[in-house]
């Protein structure tokens, strides 16, 4: 197992002007003391790091941009002499939240990639989640970071709405492609048990009409040239996000901040999702990796990669050949038409990223 | 010393479910100072967890008291439980016949129902002295003289002597006492003639072996005698006599009229069925005492364990429980699709409900059961007949000659207004209309003759179901009839699954295949491949829906890198999986084999 110190850091701010409906992760509405207290440990927790130890960064939320400039320059500037030079510097953003003046804080931080959460291009969708952005707001966003030097722009795209249909899906991919963004994500809308959604009795939609609105999707990327190269993240030649292929390759990260998940000395945490025992520098779960659990975390996060992983890297890294261990189960997934075990690669096809969950479950049995 | 026989009272409690009984023998136990007050365990009688949690009492149990009488007598009172339930009547008889009197207690909020009538008139079959006693009078919602009217009309019983209480709080309940000294006769019975005594009750004990509780109703049974099991025809030397107060207090001997336990070094519950007759091996009766009847199960199911290696662990479960419970049968069998498990047969629904728990809760089993059955009688080319309690040994279509199958009387007391919905029940059911009969009020008293099959298949909660809850139901079994009948096989993805095979009415096949088929369609999980599922009778499918196969399964979200707990939720579905039967390359859910009881009329 490598001990090499991990290349990639996310720090998660978890701060939103207004909650959305259906998000899930750790978040808290801006007051202006609380982010102060917060930004002074994360500033703290980054102390450790050496300047130049990251190639990449992803600074994560919540929405990092609803923080106020006066906050975020002093942060930026913590966190960008960690990075090497050249290293991709990715930030999360709300549409609304950017103009000129945030866009050139950005760029003059060293931010080389801004992810945006457009999810819909109608005004009742946007509604519908709770979300404050008007449907030109994201058009607008990513001229202004254009116009300040900052060319990468990915967009997250939502679908599976209740009752959606296939041209409302039609009508968010057009104009969501029409912004010619580097890089898109899209997922379909999780209604967990327990959250607001699902006490409103809202159900995800049924797997058969997701999977139609998913090819569109798809299809209308591949129009415009973009590869699925992830489960859910579709990319123009050169622009696949290389902080989040670390998580997708089974590397080591650092996770800073409440909430935040990293992976380092073979070791998966997770911060506390709470604020107070965060700051307390409390409540962190961990998990050492090892054993069949750490095949199923490779397998968990390589079989997201279209490309999944070499044979070779596998047996590397276990001891014993993928075919070894897997062959009949790989054998009949093969035959179901989900996985390819050829040329040295074992890898989902197409249809197996739609079932990937099929698939592990398939693997992890046969374990 | 034995108790002097005047000062001896036998009796039962008997109600309908939920009249409170339990509650109302609790207090008994209170007055007669059996229990400690602050030691007390909330209705004494039902000792095992699982009959408490259920309100119902399914083992039955017998304590002695004494009773300070107003008279200024101490009474000796032998209180026999007896089971709440349709399934248990032939128990109940037996302990009935153990009794002089017994409590008729009717809830005054309900009055009299299904099993208020069925109980009572095998009191009145035993030749009993009936106290009826109008119980919860303490509610607002009580009518205790509407109540009594319906005793006195239906049961055909006086209310002369009538007690009104309310066992929550205890008022009346020593009044009820009082009316069972006063109304209740003495035992009768010869001390001196040769032994005669009625086995009402067993259980097992690993040290002594078979526990019996009896009844003595002539002559006595000392420790050392030699008894001889006059059904059974075995001999045994009697280690340990007494009574439970309910502790078990050995005595020594039992004689006429007195009531409790015996061990005698019996290995086989077996041997010793309720209604059994003790004598003396020495100087036997002449004639064992009337009633006794073999009972065989009414209803049969596969049970199968989840995980094929849990096959022994189950067999020693069965083992065990079977040692307390004369009325469980099992043999083993096997299934292509379940691989090996047991046929089990059971008194009833509810006993085959509560089987299963205990297996499940007490002994940590997964378990899958196939849809009951009941046993039919096929006569084969050759003359010979063969009971079929298992659908896959229902002979070749060309060498039946003839089946039949059990039949039940079936009353249902319900309000009037539902009449209609109640009769359609029961003609869908292919019941055969007796009669009906209008009570006061607004109560039918309904009696239909029914195919067993037809109560198993779900009946009672569709009846419930169409008297928004107010009907119950009792039955009996009556006889076998030849009815048109034949084997219904379940093709998943081509292949026939043994294990959801079941006989069908010929004439109901079409639309009873469709709704079982439709039924799986919902519970069987779309997999990689579309599953076709189908109703086949002699190879001829009569109906047909498929599973579509899935085409999105993936936790897409996964933010921050957070991904344990993905791998959390995943490993949460591989549980869900293991709880599922891999049959050929279909995954089927344990529900699936009990699919065909879940089927509403409805879906029909």
């Amino acid at each position: 197992m490598k001990t090499a110190k991990p290349l990639s850091i996310y720090v998660h701010l978890p701060f939103c002007a207004s909650l959305c409906a259906y998000c899930s992760f750790p978040r808290l509405v801006y007051r202006e003391e609380w982010a102060e207290l917060y930004l002074r440990k994360i500033e703290s927790d980054l102390e450790a790091f050496e300047p130049g130890s990251f190639l990449t960064a992803y600074v994560g939320g919540g929405t990092p941009s609803a923080l106020p400039n006066g906050l975020l320059a002093p942060f930026l500037s913590k966190l960008r002499p960690l990075l090497k030079e050249g290293a991709e510097f990715s930030f999360e953003a709300n549409p609304e939240d950017i103009d000129g003046e945030k866009a050139a804080l950005l760029s003059s931080c060293g931010v080389s990639r801004v992810s945006m959460g457009m999810e819909t291009s109608r005004e009742e969708a946007l509604a519908f989640l709770g979300r404050r952005a008007d449907p030109k707001a994201t058009a607008k966003a990513v001229e202004c970071l254009r116009s300040a030097g900052i060319e990468n722009v990915s967009l997250d795209l939502i679908y599976g709405l209740p009752g959606e249909t296939l041209d409302e899906v039609r009508s968010d991919i057009e104009a969501l492609l029409a912004i010619r963004p580097s890089h898109f994500s899209t997922y379909s809308l999780e209604i967990n048990p327990g959250s607001r959604l699902s006490a409103r009795g809202y159900e995800e939609a049924p797997d058969d009409v997701l999977s139609e609105q998913l090819e569109l999707i798809k299809e209308e990327g591949r129009k415009r040239g973009f590869r699925r190269y992830e489960v859910s993240s579709f990319a123009l030649p050169g622009f696949e996000c290389v902080h989040n292929k670390t998580y997708w390759k089974d590397e080591e990260y650092v996770g800073i901040g409440m909430g935040a998940a990293g992976y380092e000395n073979g070791i998966r945490y997770r911060n506390s999702p709470f604020f107070v025992p965060f700051l307390e520098g409390k409540g962190r779960e961990e998990e050492k990796v090892e054993g069949n659990s750490a095949i199923e975390y490779y397998l968990l996060t390589n079989l997201r990669l279209s490309d999944g992983f070499l044979a070779s890297d596998f047996e590397a890294k276990f001891g014993v050949p993928f075919l070894e261990r897997f062959g009949k189960a790989a054998d009949a997934l093969a035959k179901a038409g989900l996985l390819e075990t050829g040329k040295g690669r074992v890898a989902p096809t197409d249809r197996g990223l739609d079932l990937l969950d099929r698939i592990l479950l398939e693997l992890y049995n046969s374990l | 010393m034995p108790y002097k026989k005047s000062l001896i009272r036998n009796f039962s409690v008997v109600a309908h479910i939920d009249h409170g009984k339990s509650t109302f023998c609790d207090r008994i136990l209170e007055l007669t100072g059996a229990v400690e007050a602050r030691n007390f365990h909330s209705q004494f009688l039902d000792d095992m967890p699982l009959e408490q949690e259920r309100g119902i009492t399914i083992k039955l149990n017998a304590v002695t008291v004494s009773y300070k009488s107003k008279d200024g007598n101490e009474y000796l009172f032998n209180l026999i439980d007896t089971p709440g339930h349709v399934d248990f009547s032939y128990e109940v008889s037996r302990s009935l016949a153990a009794c002089e009197g017994a409590i008729l207690l009717v809830d005054a909020t309900q009055g009299v129902e299904a099993q208020t009538m069925s109980n009572a008139y095998l009191a009145i079959d035993n030749d009993l002295m009936i106290v009826p006693v109008i119980n919860k009078c303490d509610l607002p919602s009580a009518r205790p003289e509407e109540a009594k009217r319906e005793v006195e009309d239906r049961i055909g019983i006086s209310t002369a002597d009538c007690v009104e209480c309310s066992a929550k709080t205890g008022m009346g309940v020593r009044d009820a006492l009082e009316k069972v000294v006063e109304l209740v006769p003495p035992p009768e019975g010869d001390p001196e003639a040769p032994l005669k005594a009625l086995i009402f009750d067993s259980y097992y004990d690993s040290y002594r072996g078979v526990v019996v509780l009896v009844r003595i109703k002539e002559g006595t049974v000392k420790v050392g005698d030699e008894i001889l099991l006059m059904a059974a025809n075995k001999k045994y030397l009697v280690t340990e006599v007494g009574i439970r107060t309910p502790k078990e207090r050995p005595t020594g001997e039992l004689s006429a009229g007195e009531v409790g336990y015996l061990a005698a070094g019996v290995k086989d519950i077996k041997d010793v069925f309720p209604g059994e007759t003790i004598t003396s091996a020495a100087n036997p009766c002449d004639k064992p005492l009337p009633g006794y009847r073999h009972i065989n199960p009414m209803v049969y199911c596969g049970l199968y364990p989840v995980d094929t290696r849990k096959y022994e662990d189950l067999k020693e479960a069965l083992g065990k429980l079977s040692l307390n419970d004369a009325s469980l049968v099992y043999e083993p069998e096997s299934s292509k699709a379940l691989g090996f498990g047991f046929r089990c047969g059971f008194l009833g629904l509810l006993h085959m409900d509560v089987i299963q728990e205990r297996l499940e809760r007490e002994y940590g089993l997964d378990l899958i059961l196939t849809a009951p059955s009941v046993s039919y009688r096929a006569k084969v080319q050759g003359g010979e007949t063969i009971e079929v309690s298992n659908p896959s040994e229902m002979p070749a279509p060309q060498s039946l000659v003839s089946i039949s199958e059990p039949y039940v009387d079936a009353s249902i007391i319900a309000p009037k207004s539902y009449v209609g919905p109640v009769m359609e029940l029961c003609t869908n059911r292919r019941g055969i209309y007796q009669d009906i009969v209008f009570h006061e009020e607004d109560r039918v008293e309904i009696r239909y003759s029914m195919p067993l099959s037809e109560i198993v298949f779900n009946f009672f909660d569709a009846l419930k179901g169409s008297t928004k809850g107010y009907a119950s139901l009792d039955y009996e079994f009556s006889d076998y009839r030849e009815s048109d009948l034949a084997k219904m096989d379940i093709l998943l993805n081509g292949e026939v699954i043994d294990a959801l095979s079941s006989i069908v009415y010929r004439p109901d096949a079409y639309k009873r295949g469709l709704a079982l088929v439709s039924k799986l369609k919902t519970i069987i999980p779309k997999q990689l491949f579309e599953i076709p599922i189908q109703a086949a009778i002699n190879g001829k499918v009569v109906a047909r829906a498929d599973v579509k196969s899935v085409r999105k399964d993936v936790l897409a979200k996964c933010y921050g890198g957070d991904i344990s707990r993905k791998k959390k939720l995943l490993e949460k579905q591989k549980e869900g999986k293991k709880r599922m039967k891999a049959i050929g390359s279909v995954e089927v859910p344990q529900e699936a084999f009990m699919a065909v009881l879940s089927i509403d009329e409805k879906d029909e």
